[in-house]
C-alpha cells in the first residue's frame, strides 16, 4: 500500500496583472504558502510519494529564478520522493530556460524531474515495500493537438504485484474548455483502456472526481485530477486543495481510496445574488446572508445581482455591498445589470400620472425585466438623475457620461 | 410653491429693491418705471439664468438688457439676484451673482438644509421643486408677450414658417407641461432610450446577430458589436500565439537534438587526445603491414615470373616462326597461281573489243557506200530468156537477185548477164568506181585485221576478245590477292622470304609447328594474355623487382611492423567509437569543423527563439495596448480573456436586446399617442373663451394640431379682423387653460402683466373671475400700473416694490 499526495497546476511565476496589481504580492506569497500547507500535510500523513501532475510553472520562459527556487525548495520539504512532471505551460526542453533554473536551484535529491517518456521503476516504496512503475506523459509544447499517451500505450505494462501509476497533462474529456482539442486532450476511454492503476493528470483547475471529501474513501475512479492548489480566477471557484490517494495492490487487483485537503488560502467566489422580495433591507440581508461563511482576508468576489428592491435600496445599491462587504481581500465591480427597482403596476401608478407618456410607456411594456429596467431609468429622468445636454447626449452618474465601456455601469 | 420675496442690490435699473408676495393674489401696483416688469424679470433671472457664462459663451442679451447704463459714468460690473420661495413648508433661497467677465457665483439653500453652489445641481433642483422646465415657466407661467402673440397667430392657423414652428412649440410645451408633473418628457425617453439602443446595440444586428458594418466609425459601436469584435480579436490573437507556441515548442526540440549532437561531438573529441597515440600505431601498423603485404605480393610475382620466363621466351619464339611460315606459306601459293595464269595470258595476242568496233566501223562505212546512190524507186522484172543467169548486184559485190524475179531497185545496182551484158542503174552524176574502190579499201583492211587475229570472221574475233578478257581478269584478281596478303601482313615478299629463310630448320621440320598448335600451348602458359604481353610483363615484373630493391623493402617495412606490434601491443586499448579512425588529425579537423556547424545553428535557434518570443510579447502587448477595447482584466491569459469576454458579451446581448425591444415599444406607444394629449384642455380653452366674452364670441372644435374656430354670433372670425380685446380674450383664455394643464393640482404660481387693458369693463370683470378661480389653488403675482385692480380683486393683497 502506498499513499500519494497529487497536486498540480501550481502556476509559480503568474505575474497577476491586471485588476489584481495592487495585491500581486500578496498573491504571490499565498500560492507559496497554499504549496507549503500541503507538503506539511504530506509530511503530516505519513505519505510515501508526492506528485505534481504539470504547470508547476506559470509558463516555460520569465519566471522568475527565485521564484523557481523557492518552489523547490517548498517541494524539498517533503520527507520522501516527490516527482514532477512538466505541463503545457512550462513544457519540457532540455534548454528551455525554467528547467534550466530548475536544475540549478534543485540540489536535492528528492525533487525528481520525469522529462524522458519512459517508465520509471521505484522499488521499496511505504510500509509494504511496494514497487511502483510511473509512466509520465510529457508535454513538449504550448499546446497540442496530439497527447503524449502514444508511448505508454505501446508499454507492456505488468500488473501483478506492480502498482503503475500514470502521470499526465492536458485535457480530460469533459473537464476542460478545449473543444478544439489543442490541448492535449485525453479521452476518458483513452486513459482507462491504458492499464495502469491511477492516473494522476493536471491541467483543468477543477477536480475529478469532484465529489471527494476530507475524509478517505474506497474509490472506483481511475482518474484524479486535484485542479490547482490555489485558484487562480473566478472561472473555477472551487477552493484549491490537493488529493491523497492511496493504492494497494493484491495480486492484479488495485483498491484506491481518496480524500482530499483543501490548502488554498485564496478562494475566487464568483455567484449571482438573488434577491427573492423587494422588502426593506433585501439586497443588503441576501447579501449578507451568501458572504457570511467566506473568510475576509482570503476570498475575492465577483458579485452579481438579481431580483427587484425597493427605491431606497435600489439607489444606495453600491454603497450597500461596499458597506456589507468592506474588509473583504478584493471585490470586483458589482453585477448591477439584473438587479431593479421593482416596478408592478401600483408603483408606475404611485409614481407617473396615468395617462402620461411614461405610464402608458411603462403599461406597454410586458416582459418584467424590460419594464424594470425601463422604471429605474423613468425614475431617473424624472429624479433629475440623468442629465440631458444640448446635443443630445445623456450621461448619468456623479462623473457624467456614461462610458460605452462600462456596459455595467447602472 | 410660492414665491416669498425677490429682491436686488443691482439688476437693470433696480437698486436695493425688494418686492415681497404671499398666498393668493398679489396685485402689485406702481406706476411706470417704477420696475414692474424689471423685479418680473429679475425673478425669472435668478431662477433660471446661469450666474457663470456657460462653456465661456456670453449671453449678450441678458448682459446687455440687464447691466445698468449709467449717464454717471459709474460701471457696474456685477447684478444680483435674490428669490426667497417656499413649497410643502420647505423654504429655499436662490441668490446669484452676475458678473460681466461672465464669472458668476450662484448658491442655494433650503431649510432641510440642502446647499448647492454649482449651476447644473441649483437648476436641476430648481426644476425639481417648479415642477416644469424653464420654457414652461418663461412662455406659460411668466406671461410672455411673444407667446400670447405666436399663440393667437396659431390658434387662427396664420400660416407660415414662425407659427408653424410655433404651434409644435406649443404642442411640445403642452406635452411637457402635462408631463412636467411626472418630470418625464417622451423626448427625454426617446434620448434615453437611443442613447442606451446605441450603446448597447450600436453597429449590431440583432435579427442576424452579427455587426452590421465593420468599416463603420468604433465610436458608432454598441458595447454588443464592440465585444464580439474584441472576441474575436483576442481569439484571433491566441491562434497566432499558439501557432508561435508550436513553433517555440519546434525550436526548442531542434535546439536540444543539435546541443546534444554537439556535446557528442565535444565529448569524442576530448576524449580522442587520450587514444592519439594508440590511434596513430595502430593506424601506422595497418599501412606497414598493408605495404609489406604488397612487397610479399611483388616478391611471388617475381619468383613466377623467373620460373615462366625462359618457357615463355621460347614459346614466343615458335610463336612468331609459326605465323611466318604460315604467311610464307600462304604468300607462296598465292604467288604462284597468279604467275601461272599470268604466262597463260601473255601467250596470247591481245585482243580487245576496241578492235572488233573498228571491223565494226569498216563494215558500217561499207554498207553506208553500198547504200549510197539510193533514191532510186522502180521495179524491175527480171526474165531470163537463155541460159545467161541474170544477176544483179550492189555495188559491195552482194547479190540483190539472180535469174529472174521481180526487184525493187532502190540503190544503185549492176545488172549482168553473163558474156551477154553489164548495166549499171545509178542516178545521174554518180561515180561508181570511186566508191567502189573505197569499198575494196575498208573490205582490205577487215581482211587483214582477221589474219593478224587469225580468225575468219567477226563472229570468231568476238569469242577471242571475250577469252582474252576473262583470262586478264582472272590474273588481275590473283594478282590482288597475292598483293593484297602482302600488304595486309605488312610486309613485301622479299621481307618474308628473308624472314622465311632465316627461320632455324628444326622449326621449319618440327611438327606442331602451326599457329594454332603454337596458340594452345601459349594459353596453356598464359591463359589470355597473349605471349608477347606475357614475356613483357614478366619482364617489367623482374626489372622492377630488381630496380625497386624489393627484397630490401621487404627487409625494412618488415621490421617497421614488427616494431610497431610492439608498440600497439603495449598501448591503451582504443574504444570501439574510434576503430574507424584512420587519420586522427582528419578526425579532430572533422569534428571541429561539425561542431563549429553546429554553434552555428545553435546561435540561428536561440535568435528565432528570441523572436518567437517577441513575437508573443508583442502580441500580448498589442492587446493591451489597444484603444479601441477595454484589456484590464487581460493577463496574457487567452482562455480566461474569451471567458471573461464571452460573459459580458451575454450581458450586453441581454441588456441591448432589452433596450431594443424597448425602442420598440417606445415607438408603438408614441405612435399610438394624439399630439395633444391632454383631455379636456379645448373644453376649458373654450369654457373660458366663452366665459370671458360672455356668449359674444366662442370657440369650437379645436383639433389636434391646436387649430380652433372662433365665432361672433355665426361668423367666423379670421385674425386680421380680430380686435385688440378679442385677441386678449382668447390670449387669456388659452393662458388660463394651459396654466391648468401645467399646475392641474395646483401649488403653481403665475404673472399677470397687465393682460386685461383692452377689454371691455365687463371682461375685465369676468376675467378677474377666472383669475380669482385660478388664484385658489395658485399664487397669482398681477402687476398693473392701473389703480382700478387694487380693488377689483377680492382678497387681493397689494404689493409694492420696496427698498431693501
Amino acid at each position: 500500500m502506498i499513499k500519494c499526495v497529487v497536486t498540480g497546476d501550481n502556476h509559480f511565476g503568474k505575474s497577476y496583472g491586471g485588476r489584481f496589481e495592487s495585491k500581486k504580492n500578496i498573491l504571490i506569497e499565498k500560492r507559496f504558502e497554499s504549496l507549503e500547507n500541503l507538503v506539511n500535510k504530506a509530511n503530516d500523513i505519513d505519505a510515501d510519494l508526492f506528485f505534481v501532475t504539470g504547470d508547476l510553472f506559470d509558463a516555460e520562459l520569465d519566471v522568475p529564478r527565485d521564484v523557481v527556487k523557492r518552489a523547490v525548495e517548498i517541494l524539498a520539504k517533503f520527507k520522501k520522493d516527490v516527482y514532477i512532471i512538466p505541463g503545457n505551460h512550462d513544457f519540457y526542453g532540455e534548454h528551455v530556460e525554467v528547467w534550466q533554473y530548475f536544475r540549478q536551484c534543485n540540489h536535492f535529491s528528492n525533487v525528481v524531474l520525469l522529462s524522458s517518456p519512459e517508465p520509471r521503476t521505484l522499488t521499496d516504496v511505504g510500509k509494504d515495500k511496494d514497487t511502483v512503475v510511473l509512466y509520465p506523459a510529457i508535454c513538449t509544447a504550448k499546446n497540442s493537438d496530439t497527447n503524449a499517451l502514444g508511448w505508454i500505450k505501446k508499454q507492456s505494462i505488468q500488473k501483478n504485484g506492480v502498482i503503475n501509476i500514470g502521470l499526465a497533462h492536458g485535457a480530460v474529456q469533459g473537464m476542460s474548455c478545449d473543444n478544439e482539442l489543442r490541448y492535449y486532450y485525453m479521452g476518458i476511454e483513452e486513459l482507462e483502456r491504458i492499464n495502469v492503476d491511477a492516473w494522476f493528470v493536471g491541467h483543468a483547475h477543477v477536480q475529478r472526481p469532484a465529489d471527494l471529501t476530507e475524509n478517505e474513501e474506497v474509490r472506483t475512479d481511475k482518474i484524479y485530477n486535484p485542479g490547482t492548489h490555489q485558484q487562480i480566477s473566478s472561472h473555477n471557484d472551487t477552493e484549491g486543495c490537493g488529493f491523497i490517494v492511496t493504492i494497494s495492490k493484491d495480486g492484479s487487483k488495485a483498491t484506491l481510496k481518496a480524500s482530499k485537503y483543501s490548502c488554498g488560502n485564496i478562494r475566487y467566489v464568483k455567484k449571482q445574488i438573488k434577491i427573492p422580495v423587494a422588502t426593506d433591507d433585501a439586497l443588503r440581508n441576501a447579501l449578507a446572508d451568501e458572504v457570511k461563511d467566506y473568510d475576509k482576508d482570503s476570498t475575492i468576489l465577483e458579485l452579481s445581482f438579481k431580483g427587484t428592491v425597493l427605491e431606497d435600496e435600489y439607489i444606495e445599491r453600491k454603497e450597500i455591498c461596499d458597506e456589507v462587504l468592506e474588509g473583504f481581500f478584493h471585490v470586483d465591480d458589482y453585477g448591477f445589470g439584473n438587479l431593479y427597482e421593482e416596478a408592478t403596476p401600483a408603483k408606475i401608478d404611485s409614481e407617473f400620472l396615468t395617462g402620461s407618456f411614461a405610464s402608458d410607456f411603462l403599461h406597454g411594456i410586458t416582459d418584467s425585466v424590460a419594464r424594470n429596467t425601463a422604471f429605474e431609468y423613468l425614475i431617473d429622468i424624472k429624479k433629475s438623475r440623468i442629465k440631458f445636454t444640448n446635443n443630445d447626449k445623456v450621461s448619468k452618474g456623479a462623473d457624467g457620461d456614461i462610458d460605452y465601456y462600462v456596459y455595467r455601469g447602472k | 410653491m410660492k414665491i416669498n420675496r425677490i429682491s436686488c442690490n443691482h439688476f437693470a435699473g433696480l437698486n436695493g429693491k425688494k418686492l415681497e408676495l404671499t398666498d393668493g393674489i398679489n396685485v402689485v401696483c406702481e406706476n411706470n418705471e417704477e420696475g414692474k416688469s424689471t423685479i418680473i424679470d429679475l425673478m425669472y433671472q435668478t431662477l433660471f439664468q446661469p450666474a457663470a457664462d456657460k462653456n465661456d459663451k456670453p449671453d449678450k442679451n441678458f448682459k446687455a438688457r440687464n447691466f445698468p447704463q449709467r449717464t454717471d459714468g459709474v460701471e457696474t460690473s456685477v447684478i444680483d439676484g435674490d428669490v426667497l420661495f417656499e413649497k410643502d413648508g420647505n423654504i429655499s433661497t436662490i441668490s446669484k451673482r452676475w458678473s460681466k467677465s461672465g464669472t458668476g457665483t450662484e448658491y442655494y439653500s433650503d431649510t432641510e438644509g440642502t446647499t448647492y453652489d454649482e449651476s447644473d445641481a441649483i437648476a436641476q433642483k430648481v426644476t425639481e421643486v417648479l415642477g416644469g422646465t424653464s420654457g414652461v415657466y418663461k412662455e406659460i407661467v411668466f406671461d410672455s408677450k411673444r407667446f400670447k402673440s405666436e399663440t393667437i397667430k396659431n390658434l387662427f392657423k396664420v400660416s407660415d414658417k414662425e407659427i408653424k414652428d410655433t404651434q409644435k412649440n406649443i404642442s411640445e410645451l403642452l406635452q411637457v407641461t402635462k408631463d412636467s408633473s411626472d418630470g418625464v418628457s417622451m423626448s427625454k425617453v426617446d434620448s434615453v432610450i437611443a442613447f442606451k439602443d446605441k450603446m448597447f446595440g450600436g453597429n449590431w444586428d440583432f435579427d442576424t446577430d452579427s455587426i452590421v458594418d465593420r468599416s463603420k466609425n468604433k465610436k458608432d459601436w454598441g458595447n454588443i458589436a464592440r465585444l464580439t469584435a474584441q472576441l474575436e480579436l483576442v481569439e484571433e490573437t491566441r491562434d497566432k500565439v499558439e501557432h508561435l507556441e508550436m513553433d517555440k515548442s519546434r525550436i526548442y526540440t531542434q535546439w536540444d537534438e543539435k546541443e546534444a549532437q554537439r556535446l557528442e561531438h565535444q565529448s569524442k573529441l576530448n576524449k580522442l587526445g587520450v587514444v592519439t597515440d594508440a590511434i596513430n600505431n595502430k593506424v601506422a601498423l595497418g599501412k606497414a603491414q598493408a605495404e609489406l603485404k604488397e612487397l610479399n605480393k611483388r616478391q611471388a610475382a617475381y619468383d613466377t615470373a623467373r620460373e615462366v620466363s625462359d618457357k615463355a621466351n621460347l614459346l614466343h619464339k615458335e610463336y612468331e616462326a609459326a605465323v611466318i611460315m604460315e604467311q610464307y606459306k600462304n604468300a607462296i601459293s598465292l604467288k604462284s597461281s597468279y604467275e601461272d595464269k599470268k604466262t597463260e595470258l601473255d601467250a596470247l595476242i591481245p585482243v580487245t573489243d576496241k578492235d572488233t568496233k573498228k571491223i565494226r566501223d569498216r563494215y558500217d562505212q561499207i554498207d553506208k557506200l553500198n547504200n549510197s546512190g539510193s533514191g532510186i524507186n522502180v521495179t524491175a522484172f527480171v526474165e531470163q530468156l537463155g541460159d545467161a543467169p541474170v544477176q544483179i548486184k550492189y555495188l559491195d559485190g552482194t547479190t540483190a537477185l539472180e535469174g529472174a524475179g521481180e526487184i525493187t531497185i532502190d540503190r544503185i545496182v549492176e545488172v549482168s548477164v553473163p558474156g551477154v551484158m553489164k548495166l549499171t542503174i545509178k542516178p545521174k552524176g554518180f561515180d561508181i568506181s570511186k566508191v567502189r574502190e573505197q569499198i575494196m579499201s575498208y573490205s582490205g583492211e577487215v581482211a587483214k585485221d582477221f589474219e593478224k587475229f587469225g580468225v575468219d570472221g567477226i563472229a570468231e574475233l568476238d569469242t577471242k576478245v571475250s577469252d582474252y578478257r576473262e583470262l586478264s581478269d582472272e590474273v588481275r584478281k590473283l594478282e590482288s590477292e597475292y598483293i593484297n596478303y602482302l600488304s595486309r601482313i605488312g610486309k613485301t615478299w622479299e621481307t618474308l622470304e628473308e624472314q622465311y629463310r632465316i627461320i632455324p630448320d628444326e622449326f621449319k621440320n618440327a611438327d606442331n609447328m602451326s599457329v594454332d598448335a603454337v596458340k594452345v600451348r601459349i594459353a596453356e602458359l598464359c591463359g589470355s594474355v597473349d605471349i608477347e604481353s606475357f614475356c613483357k610483363i614478366n619482364e617489367k615484373t623482374i626489372s622492377d623487382y630488381v630496380n625497386d630493391d624489393v627484397e630490401g623493402k621487404i627487409k625494412n617495412t618488415t621490421e617497421i611492423v614488427n616494431s610497431l606490434t610492439a608498440k600497439v601491443a603495449d598501448d591503451v586499448p582504443i574504444p570501439k567509437e574510434y576503430s574507424d579512425i584512420t587519420d586522427s588529425q582528419q578526425y579532430t579537423d572533422d569534428k571541429t569543423k561539425l561542431i563549429n556547424e553546429l554553434e552555428d545553428q545553435l546561435k540561428v535557434l536561440a535568435f528565432d527563439l528570441n523572436a518567437v518570443n517577441d513575437s508573443i510579447k508583442a502580441l500580448n502587448d498589442g492587446l493591451r495596448s489597444n484603444v479601441d477595447y477595454d484589456f484590464s482584466h487581460f493577463d496574457n491569459d487567452y482562455y480566461e480573456e474569451i471567458k471573461r469576454l464571452n460573459e459580458d458579451l451575454e450581458e450586453a446581448k441581454r441588456e441591448g436586446k432589452i433596450w431594443h425591444d424597448l425602442r420598440l415599444i417606445f415607438e408603438q406607444v408614441k405612435a399610438a399617442r394624439p399630439l395633444v394629449p391632454h383631455d379636456g384642455f379645448d373644453v376649458d380653452f373654450m369654457k373660458y373663451m366663452t366665459h370671458i366674452a360672455g356668449g359674444s364670441v366662442s370657440a369650437a372644435a379645436m383639433n389636434d394640431n391646436l387649430s380652433v374656430n372662433v365665432v361672433s354670433g355665426v361668423n367666423k372670425m379670421s385674425y386680421e379682423i380680430l380686435s385688440d380685446g378679442t385677441a386678449e380674450t382668447v390670449a387669456l383664455a388659452f393662458r388660463l387653460a394651459m396654466l391648468k394643464n401645467v399646475f392641474p393640482d395646483g401649488g403653481g404660481f403665475a404673472i399677470f402683466d397687465d393682460p386685461l387693458v383692452n377689454m371691455d369693463d365687463e371682461r375685465k370683470q369676468r376675467s378677474i373671475e377666472l383669475i380669482e378661480e385660478f388664484a385658489k389653488d395658485n399664487q397669482v403675482i398681477f402687476v398693473t400700473c392701473h389703480n382700478e385692480y387694487v380693488s377689483a380683486f377680492k382678497d387681493a393683497s397689494v404689493r409694492k416694490i420696496e427698498a431693501v
